[in-house]
């Protein structure tokens, strides 16, 4: 038995490595899109745009609603100004590594014109960095939201349609504070995209006369919430804000709901992930009564939103969330930025963003800050509600033009 | 006090879906000597198969009871055509298993998807009972007795029955079984598919717990290598002890040692072979 133990031993060893080795997940994945039709006598070039997304791997989940977000923009729009559009998508697979030689590749062999990209923070930042010492195309960061990049790291050439840390969790924050209850529980994902949601909320949410009793962390991929559950429940907050991001936020909502925390505790939720449509399919009505801040849902009423959702919804059958349309907005974006430009030249086109625009936006119209390189947008908070077995989502207040700090503001970092 | 008795629910629940995974890999293991890595995939199979079921409206009973047959069905396979081929052969066994555990998560991953799915808690214990000011989900309570109800039959047919002998007598020395006239081909198929059952009725349990997601197979199996190596190898009464400290450890860590819970469960495993180099329920062979 002792020798057949050595070699169990060896076995958990090999395997624990091999199973290190999967989790690290590698991009072998690249799919290339190329919409181009050979362009014949026209006098002015095609633009030609790259996006880097995470379309394999843990952050798939937002990486696939921009890119369909950005196909339906430009099917609907074919040509910007007279010039035809070429797309190349590219699969980073969550790594920034990858990404960065997607960017190589898309720069270099394929010649593209403006770069879009950046589905985690990291990413964001990786190739924000690159972009800044090329400085040769302008990127567009679709969803990467962490707040450096419109402080420190701001750059003429990158721009963001997505949202920051600091829109969601201030708002977060203030509303808890006015609208829920003084004491809170904050459970956030330990990683570093929940450490700055935290480090937002807590000032805006003290401002308001709030108090933190308790901060957990939860590691990312934590299948079992019980231990948390039972934690939160002994410190008997009035409002619970979470922000776990993904398949582990869908995952705790139906234990917070198990556990009979749904209607003890106010949630509120900072990420707008829960009115997603793939992750209301899985937690079902334990959002009834929860509270979501978010930049956009499919129920906004105005135009160009009623427009967008039918398209979508005929295009590829479901309900778009607010990743879809940082998608959309990005290719609104572009073309208006290349129409005013009147030319493809980098430097042109940084210049046109540096003026500032508004886009007619599915969320409303929304604003460029030229000043922090991310949209001034209405927060909304939407509230979980149960009729007929149907969920729905009810606007119960909104935030308007919310705008970033135009510096690093310097909270204490948690 | 309730925090106490809520989590120690908890860990115990944690703690029986591991020993109906981890039970069957080290039974399997005494007997045959096949280190089972593909134990994972029969308890991930079982829960995507029983969501499958679910998803279309049927019963989670009848969907637990398919569910099982189903992966009883590909064990069967599994063993009659690929995994007894190598018997004796440690090394090919382990990398053969290696190997089905990334066909069958890419077969699994190619039929549902990447997204994270979960099979809905059976209506009749949808609901929570409470303890004091706290509340505990039934449904996880029945996950309990169903481990220990699984415990008391491994020990009834252990102790009790003439199947129970001949397996316990094939682990201490399975040539002389053989040549007592019984047939050691069927007893290892028939142990092989007995642990394979326990693996997808823990699956298709922890659906509504846990979940499933791709790469899942590989945490459970972890865990449950953790457990049969503490526990002792061969011994379900080992992975039964085994699961249950590692479950309360985990649920437990996850409270008064937020940092290293992760790596919580590997120190007691290296405190118990350390003291135990067999493990709690291991016997030292002559």
């Amino acid at each position: 038995m002792k020798k057949s133990m050595g070699k169990f031993f060896q076995i958990l060893a090999v395997f624990s490595l091999l199973f290190l080795a999967a989790c690290s997940g590698s991009a072998i994945d690249s799919s290339s899109n190329d919409d181009s039709k050979e362009s014949e006598g026209d006098s002015k070039d095609p633009v030609k745009m790259g996006f880097i997304l995470s379309l394999t791997g843990n952050f798939a989940s937002m990486g696939t609603p921009v890119k369909e977000g950005i196909e339906l923009y430009f099917e609907e729009n074919p040509e910007i100004d007279g010039r035809k559009v070429e797309l190349f998508f590219e699969d980073d697979a969550g790594d920034p590594q990858a990404a960065l030689r997607k960017y190589e590749q898309l720069t270099l062999n394929q010649g593209v014109n403006i770069v879009g990209g950046g589905t985690v923070g990291s990413i964001a930042l990786a190739l924000r960095d690159k972009v800044d010492t090329d400085k040769k195309v302008p990127l567009i960061n679709v969803v990467g939201s962490t707040d450096v990049m419109s402080w420190e790291k701001k750059s003429d050439y990158v721009w963001r349609t997505s949202f920051s840390a600091w829109q969601y969790a201030s708002i977060s924050g203030k509303f808890t504070a006015e609208g829920v209850g003084k004491n809170a529980v904050i459970i956030a994902s330990d990683y570093v995209a929940g450490h700055e949601i935290v480090t937002d909320f807590i000032p805006s949410f003290e401002e308001g006369g709030g108090k933190v009793s308790e901060i957990v962390w939860a590691p990312l991929g934590t299948s079992d919430f019980s231990s948390y559950l039972t934690q939160i429940d002994n410190s008997k907050p009035e409002a619970v804000f979470m922000f776990i991001p993904g398949a582990d936020g869908s995952r705790f909502v139906k234990q917070y709901q198990e556990f009979g925390l749904q209607d003890k505790y106010t949630l509120v939720e900072g990420g707008s992930l829960l009115n997603a449509p793939f992750n209301l399919k899985a937690v079902g009505n334990a959002v009834v009564g929860g509270k979501m801040i978010t930049n956009y849902f499919p129920e906004l009423e105005n135009e160009v939103n009623e427009k967008f959702v039918k398209a979508y919804q005929a295009k590829f059958n479901k309900i778009p969330d607010n990743y879809v349309v940082n998608g959309y907005d990005t290719g609104k974006l572009i073309s208006q930025v290349v129409k005013e430009a009147g030319s493809l030249d980098g430097e042109k086109l940084v210049s046109v963003l540096k003026k500032g625009l508004t886009i007619d936006s599915p969320r409303g119209p929304i604003e460029m800050d030229p000043v922090t390189h991310t949209l001034i947008q209405n927060m909304y908070v939407i509230e979980g509600k149960e009729t007929n077995g149907e969920i729905s989502f009810e606007l119960i207040k909104t935030y308007e033009n919310i705008k970033m700090p135009e510096e690093n503001v310097g909270y204490k970092k948690y | 006090m309730d925090l106490f008795i809520v989590n120690t629910l908890s860990g115990l629940t944690y703690g029986m879906l591991l020993f109906l995974m981890a039970s069957g890999l080290s039974i399997v293991f005494g007997l045959m000597r096949i280190i089972n890595l593909a134990h994972g995939s029969f308890f991930l199979f079982g829960s995507y198969v029983a969501y499958a079921m679910v998803s279309r409206g049927m019963n989670f009973w009848l969907a637990l009871l398919l569910a099982t047959i189903c992966v009883t069905v590909l064990a069967f396979l599994l063993e009659k055509f690929l995994i007894s081929r190598f018997h004796g052969n440690e090394a090919s066994q382990v990398l053969l298993t290696l190997g089905l555990i990334f066909v069958i998560g890419d077969i699994s991953l190619w039929i549902w998807g990447g997204d994270f799915l979960s099979i809905p808690v059976p209506s009749i214990m949808d609901f929570s009972f409470a303890i004091n000011e706290s509340s505990f989900p039934i449904y996880r309570l029945f996950v309990i007795a169903i481990g220990i109800a699984c415990a008391v039959l491994l020990w009834y047919f252990e102790t009790k029955t003439k199947v129970g002998m001949i397996v316990r007598a094939g682990v201490d020395d399975m040539e002389m079984v053989g040549a007592l006239g019984f047939n050691i081909r069927l007893i290892f198929t028939a142990v092989f598919l007995f642990g394979a059952a326990l693996a997808a009725i823990g699956g298709v349990l922890s659906g509504p717990i846990l979940g499933m997601y791709p790469k899942m197979e590989f945490e459970i199996l972890v865990n449950s290598l953790v457990i049969v190596l503490i526990g002792g190898l061969g011994s379900w009464k080992g992975a039964f002890i085994g699961a249950i400290l590692i479950g309360i450890i985990d649920s437990f860590g996850k409270i008064y040692l937020p940092d290293v819970s992760v790596l919580l469960i590997f120190v007691v495993m290296v405190i118990v072979l350390m003291f135990k180099p067999t493990g709690l329920f291991g016997r030292v062979e002559s």
